[in-house]
């Protein structure tokens, strides 16, 4: 029975190939193409005084996003999200180069606890940086014990950007860390040691020979990085005492503070085709296609 | 007589502290709950309880969080058979946005009162069978008719509080602590050490409250005011937040925050290694009064069930000991009268207001004006932009 | 030359450093989920406060107390199906598309592929609310199947990444050759194609369940009133207080002792069938 129908599916190719992607083209379809045409569509309705939404068509919605305070809540948005995935980049390449070359048979163990932490809540880490961030925290005190800062010095970490971009890097590391590594991994030893040999100098070994070989590993590093990082709210609101906002507070402030939903659509939009245009001129430049097969 | 016994021996929060046997009491109490299996059906009216028995058999309750003794759940499954799956929200809009994104998944919710206008015009809940509610009776003058309920049909209180000042007194020797003026006029003084409520209704009432207007006030003019407080306060403000500074406050991160009476009760408990210099002050200029009732959501699945917790929630002895939990005050004069709520409690004027002092307290009613409420949101864009 | 010497010296501190970053927060958690009252059997009425920073005393309390909450255990286990779910049928739907992507041609291919890689470039809040609006509109009532859905449509480009990944390694005129040698292509995929493809699905389950385990932000618009994950519980019990109730620390120091156990004995195994094998 098998047989026929590998035969079957071997005579018709787009049957096969149909089979093969249909679930997940369903799942696609329904789960964000259908959602994305509900989002654009609630953002051109009005809503009423009262709160409830009105079937009338509006630009209203993108005309109110025009207002130097979102356009500086974008900005930090964009800031911070860059900020934690080059953090993140420059922390966890030197330690997927360490792990890699010096890791030896406890290579994957390394990776393994980095990773582990993330299988306990991410809620439960983010509110532990509370306790290690506030003033009277860990952090502080060890560095003021230490006397790295004075003692009546006025160093403040929690509710403020410093918190947000250090808990946005913590949370994330592992999206950079992951592919760093694997494209790292994937090199043979005896390339990366012939560069040394052959006298390149570190910075220059490391920009002119390691970097574009795992270019792969750094473009989906940094888009896995980037993309959870501009819609985050938890720790912008938790870290940042809800004075540092992001995009996702916005959101967040829109559908669930004001009710405001037609706003919040519009928000959204405006939001992903901001994130859109930036991952494809990332991936233009940076890749040589702009096809997102550049990833692997 | 089984009743009177339990009263006796209902333990008091200072005895508890003091002495260790205490410890003995409260757990005899806790098993001597099985006693008001009985007792009590007859304030229920059959009517109501045949209704219930046409229902599912469940309860779907959505309250704030932390507001709730331990026990009165399974006191009220197991003296009428319901099982309750019980849920709960942060803030009010949280509470708005889950039901309506989720119509039936609730029978009831406890929104504060001027959130209730909301839903009321939304079409979010409905109205009681006042009938069936034989308890409202035991409820305080306050709040039988109130002026945004006059019938009491729609919203049965669950209990009420004030919004004003916490401070650390061993960290801040000043007199400004007696109003506003602390966390406007002193906020430089204490820069970073200072926190707000998020919740943009509250956010905005403290710095009307503190130029002594209503917080009802619709006048644009007025309502504009804040703005400037707000900014100029804004960089000494360490953060906005809700109930969450509360372990901030016993850390002493936080000196001065704007906050709940309950909660900093909480906060303050000492037997349960809270903060003992912390101190609670309702604001001379005045403060919020609310009060969080209970409303029956539109497309409750069981709407005799809701209504029979809702009588329930008005027995004496189980608001009570909704009061004795969670240091909010209880809107059930019979709960005073038989003295059924901790001495402590009673005699303190911030959580039980002497009359001075609730006169100079004002509930939140019902913004009509949309440009008042536009302003106000654009307020707390400023704030949080 | 002057290089090499320090280089490894210099990476080795900053990779001990980077571990103490990953671990203070996990420090804190084991070691605040023994902070308890002396006497384990007393009523606490605010948990949350001894999490909060002062030292009380070495308790087991909180332990006992995980083992009897009942809402606890319900959560831990609803988020233990829905990712079990989310990764099984992620991971079999996206090596499906892997493949497909891979070698096969077909209309709308370019179209197909933008598409896919969408939900990773969305905002959890975005992909949160616009699925939520979609399954208000086809009247689905939130809960397991909400959340489920979401997480696998969240899932699949991840997985598909990662195993498209794996496939560019893979030396594909094997899968040519069983054929030639008169395997049929299920034959070809199950017994040869497969275990090639194996350490890519292992990868991308292990970044996939964690996710759907840990996902908030998704969650948090999605979940129905009777249908609570551990980390939409662990933000109900920690908002009104500010504090992860001592009860979670608990919890959060038994998976982690847990995974660290499971990692521990896989290693082990593998070491030894290593040994059986030789030097790898």
């Amino acid at each position: 029975m098998l047989r026929r129908i590998a035969a079957f599916l071997h005579r018709h190719p787009g049957v096969y190939t149909s089979l093969m992607i249909g679930p997940s083209s369903a799942v696609l379809l329904f789960l964000v193409a259908v959602p994305t045409l509900i989002i654009l569509y609630f953002s051109v309705l009005t809503r009423d005084s009262s709160g409830l939404i009105q079937q009338v068509l509006t630009l209203e919605n993108y005309a109110s996003l025009w207002d130097p305070r979102f356009f500086w809540v974008l900005v930090r948005s964009l800031a911070l999200a860059l900020g934690t995935t080059m953090l993140c980049f420059l922390v966890a390449l030197p330690l997927a180069y360490w792990i890699t070359m010096y890791g030896g048979r406890w290579k994957n163990l390394l990776i393994f606890l980095i990773i582990l932490p993330s299988w306990t809540s991410y809620l439960v880490r983010v509110y532990a940086w509370v306790f290690l961030l506030r003033d009277n925290g860990l952090i502080l005190n060890t560095l003021e014990t230490v006397g790295i800062l004075a003692p009546d010095h006025q160093v403040r970490l929690l509710f403020d950007w410093p918190a947000v971009l250090i808990v946005m890097v913590y949370s994330y590391l592992d999206f950079m860390l992951i592919p760093l590594y694997a494209a790292l991994n994937r090199l043979d030893r005896p390339t990366l040691e012939a560069a040394s040999d052959l006298g390149a100098r570190p910075l220059r070994r490391l920009w002119s020979i390691t970097l574009p070989m795992i270019r792969g590993g750094i473009l989906a590093g940094s888009v896995l990085v980037f993309v959870p990082s501009i819609g985050e709210f938890l720790v912008p609101g938790l870290m940042g005492g809800n004075k540092v906002n992001m995009a996702g507070n916005l959101l967040d402030w829109a559908f669930l503070q004001t009710d405001n939903w037609p706003l919040g659509a519009a928000m959204a939009m405006v939001l992903t085709v901001i994130i859109l245009a930036i991952i494809f001129i990332y991936l233009r430049s940076v890749g040589k296609q702009g096809t997102l097969e550049r990833f692997s | 007589m089984i009743r009177k016994r339990i009263l006796s021996r209902k333990f008091n929060r200072r005895q508890f502290l003091k002495s260790t046997a205490a410890v003995g009491v409260l757990a005899s109490t806790l098993s001597s709950r099985h006693a008001f299996v009985g007792f009590a059906q007859s304030d229920m009216p059959s009517e109501l309880l045949d209704a219930v028995a046409g229902e599912s058999g469940e309860l779907n309750i959505f309250n704030w969080s932390d507001y709730i003794d331990e026990d009165t759940v399974p006191q009220f499954e197991e003296e009428f058979g319901i099982t309750v799956n019980y849920s709960t929200y942060e803030d009010n809009e949280e509470l708005l946005a889950a039901v309506k994104a989720d119509p039936g998944a609730f029978d009831l919710a406890v929104p504060t009162q001027d959130m209730m206008f909301r839903m009321r015009t939304q079409g979010l809940i409905q109205t009681l069978n006042t009938a069936w509610l034989t308890n409202t009776i035991n409820l305080s003058a306050q709040f039988l008719k109130p002026e945004w309920d006059p019938n009491n049909e729609y919203f049965i209180p669950w209990q009420w509080g004030t919004t004003g000042l916490a401070y650390n007194s061993a960290l801040i020797d000043d007199p400004r602590t007696a109003g506003w003026q602390l966390l406007f006029d002193g906020a430089s003084d204490f820069s970073g050490r200072i926190t707000m409520l998020n919740e943009k209704e509250e956010l905005i009432s403290s710095p009307l409250k503190f130029l002594g207007l209503s917080l009802n006030t619709d006048d644009l003019g007025e309502i504009g005011q804040t703005r400037d407080i707000l900014l100029n306060q804004k960089p000494h403000v360490s953060a906005y937040l809700g109930a969450e500074v509360k372990p901030l406050l016993i850390t002493e991160d936080v000196w001065a925050a704007h906050l709940w009476s309950g909660d900093t009760f909480q906060a303050q408990c000492p037997d349960e290694g809270g903060n003992e210099n912390l101190e609670y002050v309702i604001p001379e200029q005045g403060a919020e009064l609310w009060v969080d009732g209970q409303v029956l959501l539109t497309d409750a699945p069981n709407p005799a069930t809701a209504q029979l917790w809702m009588n329930f929630s008005m027995r004496p002895s189980v608001n009570a000991q909704l009061t004795n939990y969670v240091f909010y005050a209880t809107p059930n004069q019979a709960s005073l009268d038989q003295n059924l709520v901790d001495e402590e409690l009673v005699s303190n004027p911030s959580v039980f207001p002497t009359q001075d002092i609730l006169d100079r307290l004002e509930f939140q009613l019902e913004r009509t004006s949309e440009e008042a409420r536009q302003l106000m949101c654009d307020i707390e864009l400023d704030i949080k932009s | 030359m002057k290089f090499r010497s320090w280089t490894p010296k210099l990476l080795l501190i900053f990779g001990l450093l980077m571990y103490v970053f990953v671990y203070m927060p996990m420090v804190t958690l084991v070691i605040y989920s023994f902070n308890g009252p002396e006497d384990e059997e007393r009523r606490v009425r605010f948990p949350w406060i001894y999490t909060t920073g002062e030292w009380h005393d070495f308790s087991l309390k909180w332990y006992k107390e995980l083992f009897d909450d009942r809402d606890m255990k319900k959560a831990f286990q609803n988020s233990f199906t829905v990712a079990l779910w989310s990764v099984t049928l992620s991971v079999l739907l996206g090596t499906m598309t892997a493949y497909t992507l891979y070698r096969r041609k077909f209309w709308g291919k370019g179209l197909f592929e933008q598409v896919l890689y969408i939900p990773l470039f969305m905002p959890g809040t975005i992909v949160g609310v616009s699925t939520l609006m979609f399954f208000r509109f086809i009247g689905l009532p939130r809960g397991f199947w909400t959340i489920l859905l979401a997480h696998v449509a969240f899932s699949i480009p991840l997985v598909t990444l990662v195993i498209l990944a794996r496939m560019q390694r893979i030396n594909w005129t094997l899968e040519e050759a069983a054929m030639d040698l008169g395997a049929n292509q299920f034959t070809a995929l199950r017994k040869v194609i497969f275990p090639l493809l194996r350490p890519g699905i292992f990868a991308a389950g292990l970044l996939a369940f964690p996710w759907s385990f840990n996902d908030f932000v998704i969650t948090f618009f999605l979940h129905g009133p009777k249908y609570n994950t551990l980390p939409i519980m662990i933000y109900s019990m920690a908002g009104r207080s500010g504090a992860v109730s001592p009860v979670i620390n608990s919890l959060g120091t038994l998976i982690l002792v847990g995974s660290l156990m499971l990692i521990g004995l896989s290693f082990l195994l593998q070491g030894q069938r290593d040994q059986g094998k030789g030097k790898p």
